[in-house]
């Protein structure tokens, strides 16, 4: 058996200096018979452009990463919790694509409360 | 169209072995020998053509090896890829072991056979993350053959 799902060791393996940046308008997926109820961020980082965070936790409020965008992004916290690389599967532009994508226990702005 | 999701290619991921497996039990080994192809003139491939015409050939050389190792941590034994020179001697079975070196992880794109709720057989892809060890060695305490201690003779 392989490993399907691979803890965050350092967090520079997942961008290059360690930071992730979210865009702050989430999507909220619905409970399926083989997931629970997860909210679906759009994730970027240096080195990684293109990536998705998905979070089986709390999460802000979107009018609060609204706020908190700089430059079209808000940097959410990955240093405090225990983030995993995950195998996903989600659907964009009428195609689901099967991906990488980092999974957080709760998404937290950087900075906030 | 643009790409979604983690870089995947050559992406090589550090691995904490203590915080992922905890103790780690030696089972056995696997060498995987290397496979080339060859058509009716000798030729050899690498690969298989597309029409599936070329003929498997053992090389008698082993390409790679794996050890498997039981985890309180999981319900499965983990494949773990290690160096080609791995003396699987060396390891008794059931012996307490821990990585020596690097220990890494990287991405393996595959796919498997779901049956959906009607029946029908589909094939999706799948993510894993197979893990590699630079070497293994035999944890020195033992935990396996340890012997009970015998308990002291009560003071009279």
């Amino acid at each position: 058996m392989r490993l399907q799902e691979l803890p965050v060791t350092d967090i520079k393996d997942i961008t290059k200096d360690g930071k992730v940046y979210v865009l702050p308008d989430y999507e909220t997926v619905a409970r399926t018979a083989g997931m629970p109820e997860h909210t679906v961020f759009s994730g970027a980082g240096d080195g990684e452009k293109n990536f998705h965070v998905v979070c089986f936790g709390k999460v802000p409020k979107k009018e609060e990463l609204k706020k908190a965008v700089m430059g079209g992004l808000v940097e959410i916290e990955v240093e405090n919790q225990k983030p995993t690389f995950i195998d996903f599967n989600y659907p964009e532009n009428g195609v689901t694509k099967n991906q990488m994508a980092l999974r957080l226990d709760t998404v937290k702005i950087k900075g906030g409360k | 169209m643009a790409k979604y999701g983690l870089e995947q290619f050559n992406r090589k991921m550090k691995v904490d072995p203590k915080e992922i497996f905890g103790d780690m039990t030696y089972l056995g080994h696997e060498s995987v020998p290397e496979i080339v192809f060859v058509d009716e003139n000798g030729e050899r491939f690498d690969e298989q053509n597309e029409a599936g015409t070329l003929k498997a050939v053992n090389t008698g050389v082993i390409a790679e090896k794996y050890i498997m190792i039981a985890s309180p941590n999981f319900k499965k034994q983990v494949d773990i890829k290690v160096p080609v020179s791995f003396d699987e001697e060396a390891i008794p079975f059931r012996s307490p072991i821990e990585f020596v070196g690097a220990v890494t992880a990287s991405v393996y794109k595959s796919t498997e056979e779901v049956t959906g709720n009607n029946g029908r057989i589909n094939r999706v892809s799948k993510l894993t993350f197979p893990v590699q060890a630079e070497g293994v060695k035999v944890v020195s305490s033992g935990k396996v053959n340890a012997k009970p201690q015998d308990e002291k003779p009560k003071d009279k």
